[in-house]
């Protein structure tokens, strides 16, 4: 595995359900991701690119295999130990958003930095700057159903990123965006791994998507498709690759 | 943080909000009142026991209420009065009777006869006349919510009992019976003319301990000087009172039934109510989890938004049973709602919400984060 790895993940294998529902969603996968790199993750659906997510982010412990997160082994840890380690290191930015849609957009920030810290005195001020740095500075007191998608989705960016997490995992952020919107998120996303040096996971249906990403990886029926590429910003579409480890 | 978070949540929307809190009031309304009910009669059907000036009742053996006695004989009065730590023996005749109203009919009534001066009872919230006009010849005293029933309206209408004269000197106010038949006081001799009785009976025998005197050891000795007598304290005398109607009557049967399945419905329906208001916010609890939250900062929102129906259902509840007591207190059986039964029942509600609240917060802390991509 790559030394300047933050993320890794080492011959995954996931099977779901029992029985004749007996599925393998996921047949040795191996995957990492480095500071500063926006990767993508492409595929047909039911090609297990969620499921990889979801064991990426520790949400989901796989069958068999390794995830690493900061080199920190995850396979012995309990749910409660995967949440402390989500919340310390990992940011999500969900497909429907999930914001809170009683709280307002500073409030569903500081929401994120109450299950870190409940006392943090400067929560208001941490989470408005959040927000301001994904161009909401304006829309503080907005509720998100005054939002539009876009606005709604960089509220949910902002949520990810105020604890200042090393990674962000995004679930087809673009899915419910039009165009300039969903642009918009993808600008915001490749940002945040080129400026901020955070290591991005983005799971997308999305050919606008392509550009924005240093590597596309691609999967099918549970694999990791073809051999890795270079970093790759030219439109229009998508070379599908594997992980570099693997070129 | 959390209380905010749980306050927006059921805030955003007020009518599934209202729902809950309307579910969570309703239920303590209904518990409210069937308790009350059942606390309204306890202390109807003990009324007489309660505000007699006894600490032993000599009553005949095997006597089942207050309401309902055999006759004892009066000079077991003089035998009890000698008794070591006894202070004063008063005689308390008490039965059923005819009343006839002035303009025709009739009534059943109980009578109770004491002397007016220094018997064991008179009566108490004294409306009009005073309790020492019972002392005068057929002088009777009747609450005024029964005067209808009984077909008189005012002081000094002549109504009769057993085919004697009675005369309303008295009435009182909120002195109810469980019975159909209302409470008529009177003297002793009165009450020994309307129902026939001669000097030498009586119902009860009210006992006053000396100062410093020991009920049970004074009980014992009246015991076992008097033959065919039960020595109880007020206490016993109360429990066997409420014991004989609560139990042994269909009517007490259905009230204790009543306020129990009140009590399992109320809090079945306090706790469902609770249970998915949680559960309807499954997606934001998943999303939370997926962020990394604490299944005890998970609970915290949880208890705080089961805190908050409750307190609102609460509120609702109490509007209700302000309206609920209003509106029983002028029936026969008024809701009998005390700051004790209020606290009791505040206490049982805040434990509800807990245990409500304790299946939510279990069910939200099993929530799988990975539904979140499911959506």
């Amino acid at each position: 595995m790559s030394n300047d790895a933050v993320l890794e993940a080492e011959n995954i294998e996931m099977v779901l359900g029992d029985g004749a529902r007996r599925v393998q969603a996921l047949k040795g996968v191996c995957l990492s991701l480095i500071a500063g790199e926006f990767a993508l993750l492409v595929g047909p659906s039911g090609s297990g690119k969620s499921t990889m997510l979801s064991i990426m982010g520790c949400i989901l412990k796989p069958t068999k295999g390794e995830v690493r997160v900061e080199g920190r082994p995850t396979e012995n840890m309990d749910s409660e130990g995967l949440a402390r380690l989500r919340r310390q290191y990992v940011g999500f930015v969900f497909q429907s958003y999930n914001l809170f849609p009683g709280l307002t957009a500073r409030q569903n920030v500081e929401a994120s930095l109450a299950i870190r810290d409940r006392r943090a005195a400067n929560s208001r001020e941490v989470a408005e700057r959040a927000l301001r740095s994904v161009g909401l500075g304006h829309r503080l007191q907005s509720l998100p159903g005054q939002m539009s998608g876009g606005e709604q989705q960089r509220v949910a960016i902002a949520r990810a990123i105020v604890g200042n997490p090393s990674i962000i995992l995004a679930d087809e952020p673009t899915a419910a965006l039009d165009g300039a919107a969903g642009r918009g998120v993808l600008a915001e996303l490749r940002r945040l791994a080129k400026e901020e040096g955070r290591a991005v996971l983005a799971v997308s249906h999305d050919a606008r998507a392509f550009p924005f990403a240093d590597r596309v990886v691609g999967m099918e029926d549970g694999r990791i498709l073809s051999a890795a590429t270079e970093p790759d910003l030219t439109p229009p579409l998508p070379r599908v690759s594997g992980d570099r480890r693997h070129a | 943080m959390i209380g905010i978070i749980a306050l927006k949540n059921l805030l955003h929307d007020p009518a599934r909000f209202l729902a809950t809190a309307a579910g969570i009031g309703l239920s303590f309304v209904l518990v409210t009142v069937q308790l009350g009910l059942l606390a309204g009669f306890d202390r109807t059907i003990s009324a007489m026991i309660d505000h007699a000036k006894a600490d032993l009742w000599i009553v005949p053996a095997g006597t089942a209420a207050f309401d309902d006695p055999a006759l004892l004989e009066s000079t077991q009065r003089y035998a009890a009065a000698i008794v070591r730590g006894v202070r004063r023996v008063t005689p308390m005749l008490v039965g059923f009777a005819e009343w006839r109203k002035p303009g025709g009919g009739s009534a059943t009534v109980i009578v109770v006869g004491s002397d007016p001066k220094t018997g064991a009872i008179e009566p108490w919230n004294v409306s009009s006349g005073r309790s020492y006009d019972l002392k005068a010849p057929d002088a009777v005293a009747i609450d005024a919510s029964y005067a209808q029933q009984l077909g008189v309206s005012k002081l000094g209408d002549i109504a009769r009992i057993e085919g004697l004269k009675a005369r309303v000197a008295v009435t009182t106010n909120g002195i109810r019976s469980f019975t159909t038949s209302p409470y008529v006081f009177t003297s002793l001799s009165q009450a020994r003319a309307f129902l026939s009785a001669d000097a030498s009976r009586t119902s009860y025998l009210a006992v006053e301990l000396s100062h410093g005197a020991d009920a049970a050891i004074v009980r014992e000795r009246i015991a076992s000087k008097l033959p065919n007598v039960e020595v109880l304290t007020s206490a016993e005398f109360r429990r066997r009172n409420v014991e004989r109607w609560l139990l042994e009557t269909g009517a007490g049967i259905a009230l204790l039934a009543g306020a129990g399945l009140a009590v399992l419905v109320g809090s079945v329906t306090m706790m469902q109510s609770l249970y998915t208001s949680v559960n309807d916010h499954r997606k934001e609890f998943a999303t939370l989890r997926a962020m990394g939250s604490s299944k005890r900062f998970l609970m915290s929102v949880v208890a705080c938004q089961a805190g908050i129906c409750t307190l609102a259902g609460c509120a609702l509840a109490l509007i209700g049973n302000i309206g609920v007591i209003a509106i029983s207190a002028i029936s026969s059986l008024p809701i009998q709602i005390t700051p004790s039964l209020m606290l009791a029942l505040g206490t049982a509600a805040a434990l509800m919400s807990l245990v409500a609240a304790f299946a939510a917060a279990v069910r939200v802390g099993r929530v799988d984060p990975a539904e979140v991509f499911a959506q």
